[in-house]
């Protein structure tokens, strides 16, 4: 995540990656998946910076292959520096290769993205965008200015569950409160600086969306959304390298949104939803170990458009029960 | 300056007094202002300027039909959203 920053945005690195196939992933299923894709990327990763480790630690990084599977080179660094070093030799070594080396010998195996069929093509996504709110305490370095961004995902069915076919104007409808609180205790979750998990349903304590009809012009309906919710989470985990303690974490805030909804289409034309509110504590992976108290944090949810790059899969999907 | 007035300045409102939270301050008149806090800026943003496949074997098969190299972004998370 802090590579989004430090790495990518720079130009000659742009342009250095476009000389490849640039490809993206999650490491852990790639580095699991018995498939043709994870036995394909085994070959090349346990020749790269972390194929020493045991098989059960991490292979994040970035890497650089031949489709036959040789490895080009591999770094994990978030230093523009040395990504620009590690593409310049990787295209080198590329050059290099025997043209016999470079492809594998008959066509690609089969293998299906793992979440791809869930897609809620006829339903509904949402970008969800969090970021720490300004404070005067605010860390000067990349966790001061870190976002991240995760999808939430509705099939149709769940649309309704938003709206009901008869929408008229000066309506107040309780949003469904199990879709809510599944979109809560999923994504207002604090990842701001890097990945961490769901809540638990019952660290759910309100989840509450109420959605007004405001006018209702032909087929457009423009409604607006207010909700709160308040989790929190109890117990004993661990933040950091020191191993487990008693913690607590949580998210209180409001929500406050504005859309059109199409009756003909049964869905949102437009919607942007903002969260603010305060988050604390912890969890292993989040990099919040040094800042458990209360601090202001933000959340932005919009349409998500249909584009390969916006098809990502909610970060904690398993929790929809799908 | 404690942290809820630092939101306060941005967002150009008054906050009630012993305000812990910034939700006090979201309103219809302040939602956008709270979104553009938080969204990305523009060089923020710039990593999405490269056309990255969206899985590894994506571009397995696309380099062995092109015969061109890949270059693999792989995190804890998958990098286009939640890593």
């Amino acid at each position: 995540m802090r590579a989004r920053r430090s790495v990518w945005a720079d130009p000659e690195i742009q342009k250095l990656a476009g000389k490849f196939i640039p490809a993206t992933d999650e490491v852990t299923m790639l580095h699991r998946d018995q498939g043709a894709a994870g036995k394909h990327f085994r070959l090349v990763s346990e020749k790269g910076h972390y194929g020493r480790n045991p098989l059960d630690w991490t292979r994040q990084g970035l890497y650089c292959l031949a489709p036959s599977g040789e490895f080009l080179g591999s770094v994990n660094s978030t230093r523009a520096e040395d990504v620009k070093a590690f593409l310049k030799e990787s295209w080198e070594a590329w050059e290099k290769l025997p043209k016999g080396r470079r492809l594998m010998e008959g066509a690609p195996g089969e293998w299906r993205d793992r979440w791809a069929d869930r897609y809620p093509v006829d339903g509904m996504v949402w970008k969800v965008t969090s970021r720490d709110l300004p404070r005067a305490n605010a860390r000067k370095d990349w966790a001061g200015h870190a976002w991240n961004i995760d999808y939430a995902w509705f099939r149709r069915e769940d649309l309704a569950r938003f709206m009901p076919a008869d929408a008229k104007a000066g309506l107040k409808k309780d949003v469904d409160g199990e879709l809510v609180a599944r979109f809560a205790r999923c994504h207002l979750v604090d990842n701001v600086r890097g990945q961490t998990i769901a809540f638990p349903a019952d660290a759910v304590k309100k989840a509450t969306m109420v959605l007004v009809t405001e006018s209702v012009k032909g087929d457009r309906v423009t409604v607006r959304l207010e909700g709160e919710v308040r989790l929190e989470q109890r117990g004993r985990w661990a933040v950091d390298d020191t191993g487990e303690r008693e913690q607590t974490r949580g998210f209180e805030g409001k929500l406050l949104g504005a859309g059109v909804w199409s009756l003909k289409a049964g869905t949102f034309e437009s919607l942007e939803i903002v969260a603010a509110g305060v988050r604390w504590g912890a969890t292993r992976y989040n990099f919040r170990a040094d800042d458990l108290e209360r601090g202001a944090i933000g959340y932005v949810m919009q349409l998500a458009p249909d584009t390969p790059a916006d098809r990502m899969a909610p970060a904690s999907i398993w929790e929809y029960g799908w | 300056m404690n942290p809820i007035p630092a939101i306060a300045l941005l967002l150009g409102t008054a906050l009630a007094a012993g305000a812990q939270s910034p939700a006090g301050d979201l309103t219809p008149a302040t939602r956008t202002r709270f979104r553009d806090l938080i969204l990305p800026a523009p060089a923020e943003d710039a990593w999405r300027g490269i056309p990255w496949r969206t899985t590894y074997w994506e571009a397995v098969t696309e380099g062995q039909r092109t015969e061109r190299p890949i270059f693999l972004w792989t995190m804890n998370g998958h990098p286009l959203a939640c890593t």
